[in-house]
C-alpha cells in the first residue's frame, strides 16, 4: 500500500463505543462493521487526516517493540475498513 | 348469522387483533394460536381477520378483509399463515420496542434468549430446552423495551418437521398437535406444563449454531460482537431512532454473552443444567 494514500472516513457511517471496541453503523442501517482494538485505533487516526504512512509511523513511535508487525496491521485494518466502505483511501 | 359466529380479541405489542370465527371449529383454532398471547397495550390500530370453517371435514378459509389468504383442508397451512400475517403486522409498525427473531426460555431467575435468523433451528433447540425443565416464553420473537423487559410472542411451537421424523422430541401419540407434510405446531404445555405468563428481564443472550459436525462449545463473547449478531435478527430497526443501535448496546451491556456451537441435543446437556457456568 501507498505510503503517500490518505484514508477518508464515511460520514455516513456512526460509531457506538465498547470498551474498546466499537461498532461501526451506517445511518441506513443496512450495514454494520465490528472494530478489534487495533482496526479501532487505526479508524480513529483514519479521522486525524493522516497518510497511511504518517498512521503507520505514528503507531511505531507509540509501540517500538511491535514495530514489525505494526505496518501489517495497519494495512490489513486499512483493507477491512476500505472493503466495507466505512474509508476511502485518497491519492492526494 | 350463525349463532355459534364470535370474535376473538388478542394482540401482540401495540397492535390488536380480532379475528371473526364463524363457527366453534374456527373459534378452537384462533384460540389454539392466540391462547397465551400477552394482548395488545397501547392499541393503536386494530387488523382483522375472518376464519370460516364448512362441512363435516372442515374445509377452512382464511380472509383478509376481501382477500382470501388461504382455502383447503389443513389446519396447519391456515394457522401458519395466520399467525406469520400476526407477527407481520405486530412488527410492521412498532417503534416503541426491538423486535427480535429469537426463541426465549426462563429457569432459576435468569432469561435467556436465543437469537437466529428464521430456519436456523431455534424453534428446535427452543423445545429442546422446553423438553428439559425451561420455561418456554417464545420459539420466534421477541420484543425488548429499553429497560431490557422481553414481552415474548407465545406461540405454539412451530417446528419444520412432523412426528415421523428422526429428530421429533415428544414420545407417543397426541391428538391436539397441528401438523401437515411441512411442519408441525405443537403446544407447549405438551414438553413442559409449567407455565406462567411473565416478562422477565434478559439476563443472557445466547447464539446458537447447530452444524452436523461443530465441536460443543459455548463462548463469552464481548458486547460489541454480540451486538453485531444481534443486528442481524433484529427486524424493526428502520422504526427505531439511530436504528436503536445505542439502546440495544445499552441492554446488551448488562447480559451475559455466549455463542453456542452443538452438533446434537445430546450434547445440550453438558451446557444447560444446574451445574454449568449459565446459573453460576
Amino acid at each position: 500500500m501507498n505510503s503517500n494514500i490518505t484514508p477518508k472516513p464515511n460520514p455516513d457511517f456512526i460509531a457506538e463505543q465498547f470498551d474498546d471496541e466499537i461498532l461501526l453503523y451506517n445511518k441506513t442501517g443496512a450495514q454494520a462493521v465490528y472494530l478489534n482494538p487495533p482496526a479501532h485505533t487505526v479508524w480513529l487516526l483514519c479521522n486525524e487526516n493522516l497518510t497511511t504512512g504518517e498512521i503507520i509511523e505514528f503507531l511505531q513511535q507509540q509501540y517500538p517493540e511491535q514495530r514489525e508487525q505494526i505496518r501489517e496491521d495497519v494495512v490489513s485494518a486499512l483493507e477491512m475498513l476500505q472493503e466495507n466502505k466505512v474509508i476511502e483511501l485518497v491519492n492526494e | 348469522m350463525n349463532s355459534s359466529h364470535k370474535i376473538y380479541h388478542t394482540g401482540f405489542g401495540d397492535q390488536a387483533f380480532e379475528i371473526d370465527c364463524n363457527n366453534d371449529d374456527a373459534y378452537d383454532l384462533a384460540e389454539f394460536l392466540f391462547e397465551d398471547f400477552p394482548g395488545a397495550r397501547n392499541t393503536q390500530s386494530v387488523k382483522q381477520y375472518d376464519i370460516i370453517s364448512s362441512g363435516p371435514i372442515p374445509m377452512l378459509s382464511l380472509w383478509d378483509d376481501d382477500k382470501r389468504l388461504y382455502f383447503g383442508e389443513s389446519r396447519y397451512k391456515l394457522a401458519y399463515i395466520l399467525i406469520n400475517e400476526v407477527i407481520f403486522h405486530s412488527i410492521n409498525n412498532n417503534d416503541t420496542h426491538h423486535a427480535l427473531h429469537a426463541g426465549c426460555v426462563c429457569k432459576d431467575n435468569r432469561c435467556f434468549i436465543l437469537p437466529g435468523r428464521s430456519g436456523n433451528g431455534k424453534s428446535t433447540l427452543t423445545s429442546w430446552l422446553v423438553l428439559n425443565g425451561f420455561q418456554y416464553l417464545t420459539d420466534e420473537l421477541v420484543f425488548l423495551n429499553s429497560d431490557a423487559e422481553v414481552l415474548p410472542l407465545t406461540r405454539p411451537i412451530s417446528l419444520k418437521i412432523g412426528p415421523d421424523h428422526p429428530s421429533w422430541l415428544l414420545s407417543g401419540e397426541h391428538t391436539n398437535i397441528i401438523s401437515s407434510d411441512t411442519g408441525s405446531m405443537i403446544p407447549h404445555r405438551l414438553l413442559n406444563t409449567e407455565f406462567k405468563q411473565q416478562q422477565p428481564k434478559v439476563t443472557d443472550i445466547i447464539f446458537p449454531l447447530f452444524k452436523p459436525d461443530a465441536k460443543l462449545e459455548l463462548k463469552k463473547i464481548s458486547p460489541a460482537k454480540a451486538s453485531l449478531y444481534l443486528l442481524q435478527s433484529h427486524v424493526n430497526a428502520r422504526n427505531l431512532e439511530g436504528h436503536g443501535v445505542s439502546e440495544m448496546a445499552a441492554i446488551v451491556k448488562q447480559c451475559r454473552l455466549y455463542t453456542l456451537s452443538y452438533s446434537s441435543f445430546n450434547d445440550l446437556t453438558q451446557i444447560f443444567n444446574a451445574e454449568s457456568e449459565l446459573f453460576e
